[in-house]
């Protein structure tokens, strides 16, 4: 078919408007062709060696019969194009579509179903299923109320829905443990800020952050992503939220007007805005786990990119940035992220979904394409 | 038991592209079949080599390796598909390779010129010349009776002699006529041209017997080698049912300038006929719940008709949820069609309004640009006020943006929320001043007047230093209008605005009373 012709460019394809800085660059080390996938995730790791072989999840969607898999790629492996060097280790029926899916560290999976359901399973001894918390989002009528975002931490988890309710469950209960009316339109995302204090996004583009031990229906802060486009106010939907693993001020989110926005809660009305790069609504961007001062993002327009938001090595003297600066607090202003291509855009199906481990990077490609990467430092 | 039909269908579909590339897109003036046809051979069917393989890996040494019963299938195989050094090769494992038989065959195999894909006319002169004196070798050395200690040997130097002999065995060791084909233009035709395979695939056939059983794949490579482009095209919309491969062949056909050859030198027509191959395939998969975005992307190439297709599938592929809608509006985006994505952003918005989700139906009508759609979800949302003093869409009123101009309601609604807001969070001066606006400046809707009165009286009772007594007067006045009106029209039912009222009207009056002449005094203390 067409796509293995197209593998063989060279990975290190970066966009005309931007170079490739420092030293990072990515090889192809798997690839699968198989079901529409909607949610890749690694499954965290006690050890983090190069080495190491990774295990992550793929979930599918709109598929006659949906299935959540669990892969093992070993990043030591050569890879041929004729080949595969992704194991499947075992997969599981699922009636529904994924919707999102999240893993803790203690090796429980999360996934939202697009019945408005949220099902966990467990990785370790094997892949299987644990409980469903059923019809946790509902809907009067035809349209269906899917469970759009999940978040966990520790046992707490939390819930988003096409209702517009922010659900709190916990994993050792069966019975949801509260329920927000938190938006009168659907909530598209949710992350966990703190513990007790939760960030939602909704189709609106308002992200409100939630303390779950108050009692009223009212966030206690809310952000916007609206922006004027022109003449028009324009609202994207807030796709993707993250927070920072370490630097609980900052987050991140991805919008349906192909905008990355970081925001620095301490001064949150000038986020830093990266735009003008995805050419569709963005459907992921992550903080990355091990390369502190990176970003990745991928759009329904078919791109996947990195963005190395740390500071110049040689600061130049339109940019004098002093070295002890905190590289996000002067990304946007005193200087700009160098940003690679991670996937050839060849067509311009959606890249739906990124996981990432300290080593590799896997992308979902619409239509039913896994493409693994491996960090070499050059 | 599917994969495996399907998997032997995308065989065939590769092993016709391949052919069609050689013979069609590859081809020019300057460039040479045979090479070709025997490295097409090669690729798909090199079971010649996988038993050489297996030959050379089973030796021990017990036995020679001649003893192995696939040692000369395999070196005829190869030498039939023309790999004359690995033959050559598998020839120097045996163990009297250096008697004269096997020895001269190698050394024929070692000489035999082989001719490049490219160059034109004076390599083909050249290789001629070398054929014909090589031709004139092997059967010098058949003649002189080399060959007559290995029946083997002799079969095969009759094979590179191009000897009728050889016919049968190349028959027998042949297991399709286009193998057979292949075998027979290497060795008797090297320098055959393009036009002349048709002839020879005919005749191919025919020694197979192939007139009354022909499978689909030998109609279609019967078709290629006689360059019937139309047959190709025909025949493999029936082989492959989706359509996928005829598509594509007469897309390739079309971008290399072939297909209007096809359809007797009209361009029009090749390009109708590619166009409506594309629809037909395009609007297949867009049926499809999987692929019907990769459906939408093959009909992007098939012009205006395309995009009025697309157009209908995406106003008529109802959405199934928000997700869903999302992702059509996102199509509808990508090629500006803006009709489809008013309709649904409407079809959305009315069935959240059926659900009496009115904060998605209101925000779906926005999004559409659905002004009528927008003003009657936001006449619901003042009726639920009206009724309830609560209402479940503040979150979304406040950043309405320059959309909201397009409907009084709306604007009322939104001017409405911004009293509210401001009110509550202690800005009285600016909430009462919005206040008076909206009762004075008729926009509010005559069902709604009743609540407006009402928080007039509760903002005259709670800040009357903000009111001056012209504004309260005026306020009184709207009061009197609406139960002056009602009394005129004898309305007594129990929608009505007076009726809203009820109770609360002499609690209104007097506070306004009140506070007009408290506003009154203050304001001659000021002069």
């Amino acid at each position: 078919m067409m796509l293995s012709e197209v593998e063989r460019l060279n990975l290190n394809n970066v966009s005309s408007r931007m170079p490739q800085h420092g030293g990072k660059s990515w090889k192809k080390i798997g690839f699968h062709s198989g079901k529409k996938t909607s949610k890749v995730r690694f499954v965290p790791s006690k050890t983090k060696h190069d080495n190491d072989v990774g295990v992550f999840l793929s979930a599918t969607y709109e598929e006659e019969k949906n299935e959540l898999c669990m892969w093992s790629v070993d990043p030591m492996a050569q890879f041929e194009e004729s080949g595969e060097k992704l194991n499947l280790k075992c997969s599981l029926n699922c009636e529904f579509d994924c919707v999102d899916m999240k893993i803790s560290d203690s090796g429980r999976v999360f996934l939202c179903w697009s019945d408005g359901s949220c099902g966990m399973f467990t990785v370790y001894p094997t892949l299987q299923p644990s409980f469903t918390w059923q019809n946790l989002h509902r809907s009067g009528g035809q349209l269906h109320c899917a469970c759009r975002g999940v978040d966990v931490m520790g046992e707490d988890v939390v819930t988003v829905g096409d209702d517009g309710k922010l659900i709190l469950l916990n994993s050792y209960n069966q019975t949801p443990v509260k329920s927000i009316d938190a938006s009168s339109v659907g909530l598209t995302s949710v992350c966990f800020s703190k513990h007790n204090e939760v960030v939602t996004g909704n189709s609106r583009g308002q992200i409100a952050f939630w303390d779950l031990r108050n009692e009223g229906g009212k966030p206690t802060g809310v952000l916007c992503l609206s922006r004027l486009r022109g003449e028009k106010t324009v609202h994207p939907t807030a796709n993707s939220l993250e927070k920072h693993p370490t630097r609980t001020h900052l987050l991140l989110s991805g919008g349906s007007d192909g905008c990355v926005t970081l925001w620095d809660l301490r001064n949150a009305k000038f986020p830093v805005e990266f735009e003008r790069t995805h050419t569709g609504p963005v459907l992921e961007a992550h903080f990355h786990p091990e390369m502190q001062e990176c970003i990745v993002s991928c759009s329904s327009s078919g791109d996947a990119f990195l963005w190395d938001c740390s500071l110049p090595s040689t600061p130049s003297t339109f940019n004098p940035v002093a070295n002890d600066q905190d590289a996000w607090s002067s990304v946007g202003r005193a200087h700009h992220p160098q940003v690679t291509t991670l996937l050839p855009k060849v067509t311009e199906t959606s890249v739906t979904s990124l996981a990432l481990s300290h080593n590799m990077i896997v992308c979902s490609k619409d239509p039913g394409f896994l493409f693994v990467y491996k960090k070499q430092l050059n | 038991m599917e994969t495996l039909h399907l998997s032997s269908i995308f065989f065939s579909l590769e092993l016709i592209f391949h052919l069609a590339e050689i013979l069609n897109l590859d081809h020019s003036q300057t460039s040479h079949m045979v090479p070709k046809l025997q490295e097409w051979i090669q690729y798909y069917f090199n079971e010649s080599s996988d038993l050489a393989d297996s030959v050379i890996k089973s030796r021990d040494d017990k036995s020679p390796v001649e003893c192995n019963p696939d040692f000369w299938p395999a070196v005829t195989g190869l030498i039939m598909t023309a790999q004359c050094k690995e033959a050559r090769r598998l020839l120097g494992l045996h163990s009297k390779k250096e008697t004269p038989a096997i020895r001269t065959l190698r050394q024929l195999l070692h000489s035999k010129p082989e001719l490049q894909s490219s160059g034109g006319a004076s390599v083909a002169i050249n290789f001629s010349v070398q054929w014909e004196a090589w031709l004139k070798e092997v059967r010098n050395q058949l003649i002189s009776g080399v060959f007559s200690t290995n029946q083997h040997c002799l079969e095969l130097a009759e094979l590179l002699a191009g000897d009728n002999k050889a016919e049968k065995l190349v028959y027998e060791n042949s297991e399709t006529w286009y193998k057979f084909l292949v075998t027979y233009v290497s060795y008797w035709k090297p320098t055959v041209e393009s036009f002349r395979l048709g002839e020879i695939a005919r005749k191919s056939m025919e020694r197979f017997g192939m007139d009354s059983q022909m499978k689909a794949v030998d109609k279609i490579l019967l078709a290629l080698f006689e360059s019937d482009l139309y047959q190709v095209i025909e025949s493999l919309q029936e082989f492959a049912e989706s359509g996928w491969a005829s598509l594509h062949m007469t897309d390739l056909l079309y971008h290399a300038g072939l297909l209007s050859n096809v359809v007797g030198q009209d361009n029009k027509i090749a390009e109708n006929l590619r166009t409506d191959l594309i629809i037909q395939f395009g609007t297949l998969l867009a049926a499809n719940d999987c692929v019907w975005r990769t459906g939408l992307s093959y009909l992007d190439f098939a012009g205006s008709q395309g995009v009025g297709h697309i157009n209908l599938i995406l106003q008529s592929r109802g959405p199934k949820s928000a997700k869903d809608a999302e992702i059509l509006l996102y199509e509808a985006g990508k090629r500006n069609l803006v009709k489809a994505e008013r309709t649904i952003c409407s079809v959305v918005s009315r069935q959240y309004l059926m659900e009496k989700r009115l904060g998605s139906a209101l925000m779906w009508a926005i999004k559409g640009e659905n002004h009528s759609l927008a003003s009657s979800v936001a006449e619901l949302v003042l009726r639920e006020m009206a009724v309830n003093d609560e209402y479940s869409i503040s979150d979304v009123l406040p950043d309405l943006g320059t959309s909201i101009i397009s409907s009084g309601h709306l604007v009322f609604l939104v001017k409405y929320n911004e009293y509210l807001t401001k009110y509550h969070d202690g800005n009285r001066k600016e909430a009462v001043n919005i206040l008076i606006d909206l009762i004075t400046s008729g926009l509010a809707p005559p069902y709604f007047i009743p609540v407006l009165l009402k928080k007039s009286a509760q903002a005259a009772k709670e800040a009357v230093k903000e009111f001056n007594s012209t504004d309260l007067s005026n306020i009184l006045g709207v009061l009197e209008e609406l139960v002056v009106t009602a009394h005129i029209n004898g309305t007594k039912d129990a929608n009505s605005a007076v009726a809203c009222l009820e109770g609360s009207e002499r609690e209104i009056r007097e506070v306004l009373a009140q506070s007009i002449c408290q506003a009154e005094i203050a304001e001659l203390a000021k002069m």
